[in-house]
């Protein structure tokens, strides 16, 4: 599956575009952080791929299929999960999730088969017959994660799923998220927890006053790796990295090293390579947390649409 | 397949938060005990003012209670459970909730008519508890064995129409605040044509004055016909309001408005007090469609477009139906003034009918100058949407006032000279009747006009791609 959205365009009142000539495309098994500043446009976008909205231009389609022209086609191959939480407070979890089995076509024992199914992979089948206003907000999240996916679509686009959970629910919730992309679903996320989506998403798309941002030039400049070692072999080391082909630039940050390298896995591969060699083994190896951060403060200007 | 997997997903829904509601069930609960106590209540009464020969020759019992069983169960189904499914309706939409279901396989007519299903399911079970009562008025042999049967269904039948006609404000696209004053402005100003709230009434007030009922094509016509259109039209027009905008949302309604019109055209040339309930009723809603139609024009839709036809006759054809704007101010004014017409030359001068009239005449005036001033604005200053609606609103505050200061004149609570000084007065309906039409009829015309140029572009646009 291929979701291509190809320039998009949304101007509300007085002219103000939301969305100004979007365009980017992502696959199936393709997890992809949808990155912006408030009122950036995320929002929109998102509901006009949901068919809850329609652009003033431009297209989304779906394996070549347009969202636009086609809805109902498009209905069965998207699952769209709102921020904002299920408000059916007098419904139980399995009635809301039985509607919208029934609602999105399925009949007989298929709607048991996917409501079990969505249940258990969110989590949710020891909660089955609690009403919603009795769950806390992350088994609400599950619970909208779990809508979206009753239907089984190819494509899943969730916005601000992280929105107000604890550390343990987002932890949980992201967990889920890579599940799903490795089962081979496109999946789209907005969040402004931006260290966490670098952890789900294969790549991001970061946007601001509704116009995409070239991300790659600040991707592919550099990258940063943390390195600590024993302590007794600690000094010795800066020589050893500053002499490693690809590397730019070392400091101490704390108890170890934040080196600076090429961008890319070969500059990574190479450093570990030549440390090795040197017998000189690390205790920590790891890319900084925090590119996607530093991409995004790079590339926007923090204005506000 | 099974029946549970044919009901609408949405009946379903809305039965089992129903269910849940304790609202309804201590309702559900409480309705037979206050049902028993008034039957015997009145039925005591009734025996206290029977005499003793009455009672030794064996006088049926019954009509009172009757009565107040009817009224009691009137009020739960055609304002409690209507008033219950409405704001619910209008609380949902206001929220994404509903938004949701537009992104599943449901139609916004599915979503309407799930609402409206689960609507008459409640009012079925309210009017179940209270039919051992009805049947106990005519086993004390004080009512016929029709009006047994017929009773509770005007009272079903009524409680649909009801709650149907409470979805318009529940769905259209205002602010939840609004919405719900709306609502209840509906159900506390609707009594005042509680004869006419619902057709069947309407029919048995109509045989009111003999002493049997005989089923005349009229009858027939109001007790079955008119009801289901009232829940066709809103069922139509709640969709319409509900669906995302990338659908053709409109059509159903076209279609509906165009049959309701068909339906009820005949209807002017019969000198039945019933055709001047439904015109008073239909005028109104026209006036409102009107209002809506030409505050708020609905724009072209990608859905439209794509299913324009290719032949250019066919598209001057269809065009009428594609955007929004237009078949529902057409609708609006030719049933306005066929409704308008049918009232000034048949309807006798009754208080009610009077206070109908200047309602009228009020919302279809209003209605035309927020169409003209729309359109011109338009046409003229299409990037200025704002301005437009602007401009219709002090047009129709103005004939507001107007209109305001002419029917108190007509009370003789103001003196005439006070309207001196406001240019463009219209006479009242009760002193100059054909000259309301007449302007009426120019305005029609005029606004017509005005709405033809001003949806010319969309004209442009609607071809297929």
């Amino acid at each position: 599956m291929k979701v291509e959205v190809t320039n998009l365009v949304k101007t509300f009142d007085r002219g103000f575009r939301a969305v100004d000539g979007l365009s980017f495309s992502f696959s199936s098994g393709e997890v992809i952080g949808f990155v912006g500043p408030n009122g950036a446009g995320k929002t929109t976008t998102m509901r006009i791929m949901s068919t809850l909205d329609t652009p003033d231009s431009g297209d989304i389609t779906l394996d070549g299929i347009s969202v636009l022209d086609h809805p109902e086609q498009a209905h069965r191959l998207i699952g769209f999960m709102p921020d904002d939480l299920p408000s059916r407070t007098d419904t139980t979890v399995d009635e809301y999730l039985d509607f919208f089995a029934r609602a999105y076509g399925l009949r007989g024992a298929a709607i048991r088969k996917a409501v079990e199914g969505v249940e258990e992979f969110t989590g949710l089948t020891e909660f089955r017959d609690r009403t919603l206003h009795a769950l806390s907000k992350g088994m609400k999240q599950r619970v909208s994660l779990a809508r979206a996916l009753v239907h089984d679509p190819a494509v899943l686009i969730m916005d601000e799923p992280a929105n107000g959970l604890d550390p343990r629910a987002r932890i949980e919730l992201r967990e889920l998220v890579k599940a799903l992309g490795e089962n081979g679903k496109a999946i789209l996320i907005s969040s402004h927890i931006l260290s966490e989506l670098e952890e789900m998403c294969t790549s991001s798309v970061i946007i601001e006053r509704g116009r995409r941002l070239n991300a790659e030039a600040a991707v592919s400049a550099e990258t940063w790796i943390k390195l600590r070692f024993l302590p007794d072999v600690n000094e010795k080391a800066l020589p050893i990295l500053l002499e490693t082909p690809g590397v730019i630039a070392a400091e101490s940050s704390g108890n170890g090293w934040r080196v600076k390298t090429a961008s890319g896995d070969e500059a990574a591969a190479a450093l570990a390579g030549n440390l090795f060699a040197r017998e000189l083994v690390p205790v920590l190896f790891e890319p900084e947390v925090g590119k996607l951060e530093d991409i995004f403060m790079h590339v926007t200007k923090g204005n506000l649409a | 397949m099974k029946l549970q997997f044919r009901i609408n997903p949405v009946t379903l829904k809305e039965l089992r938060q129903l269910v849940r509601s304790r609202l309804i069930l201590w309702g559900m609960a409480v309705l037979p005990i206050v049902l028993l106590v008034t039957t015997a209540i009145v039925l005591s009464s009734e025996m206290h003012d029977m005499s003793p020969m009455e009672v030794t020759y064996g006088k049926g019992l019954g009509g009172g209670p009757l009565i107040a069983v009817a009224v009691i169960t009137g009020i739960v189904t055609c304002g409690l459970i209507p008033l219950f499914t409405s704001i619910k309706t209008a609380i949902e939409t206001s929220k994404t909730s509903l938004g949701l279901e537009f992104t599943t396989a449901l139609t916004s007519a599915q979503i309407a008519t799930g609402k409206i299903t689960a609507a008459a399911i409640i009012s079925a079970i309210a009017v179940a508890l209270a039919m051992p009562f009805f049947v106990l008025s005519y086993l004390m042999r004080g009512v016929e064995l029709v009006s047994t049967v017929v009773v509770p269904l005007e009272l079903f039948v009524a409680g649909i129409v009801m709650s149907s006609l409470g979805l318009l404000p529940a769905c259209s696209r205002r602010p939840i605040a609004m919405k719900i004053i709306l609502l209840v402005a509906l159900y506390t100003v609707l009594p005042i044509f509680a004869t006419s709230l619902s057709a069947f009434m309407t029919f048995r007030s109509w045989h009111s004055g003999g002493t049997s009922s005989s089923w005349s094509y009229a009858g027939i016509f109001f007790a079955f016909v008119v009801p289901l259109l009232m829940i066709a039209y809103c069922r139509a027009q709640a969709a319409a309001e509900l669906a995302p905008p990338h659908t053709d949302f409109a059509r159903t309604l076209r279609i509906t408005q165009i049959v309701l019109f068909a339906v009820g055209y005949p209807l002017i040339f019969s000198d039945e007090d019933p055709c001047a309930f439904w015109s008073v009723i239909w005028t109104l809603v026209a006036g409102m469609i009107a209002l809506g139609a030409a505050s708020r024009p609905l724009p072209l839709t990608r859905g439209a477009v794509i299913h324009a036809p290719r032949s250019w006759i066919l598209r001057v054809l269809a065009f009428p139906f594609a955007t929004g704007s237009m078949p529902s101010m057409f609708f609006a004014f030719l049933l306005a003034t066929a409704s308008s017409s049918m009232l000034v030359l048949n309807v006798g001068g009754t208080m009610d009918l009077n206070v109908a009239k200047r309602i009228i005449v009020l919302i279809f005036e209003c209605g035309a100058l927020v169409v003209i001033a729309g359109s011109i604005a338009r046409m003229v200053l299409n990037t200025h949407p704002r301005l437009a609606k602007s401009l219709g609103k002090i047009a129709a505050a103005y004939i507001a006032i107007i209109n305001g200061l002419q029917f108190l004149t007509e009370l003789d609570v103001l003196d005439r000279t006070t309207l001196r000084p406001f240019p463009c007065c219209i006479e009242g309906v009760r002193r100059v009747p054909n000259g309301h039409l007449l302007i009426a009829i120019v305005m029609v015309i005029a606004a017509i006009c005005f709405v033809m140029g001003a949806t010319r572009e969309d004209f442009k646009r609607f071809r297929k791609p």
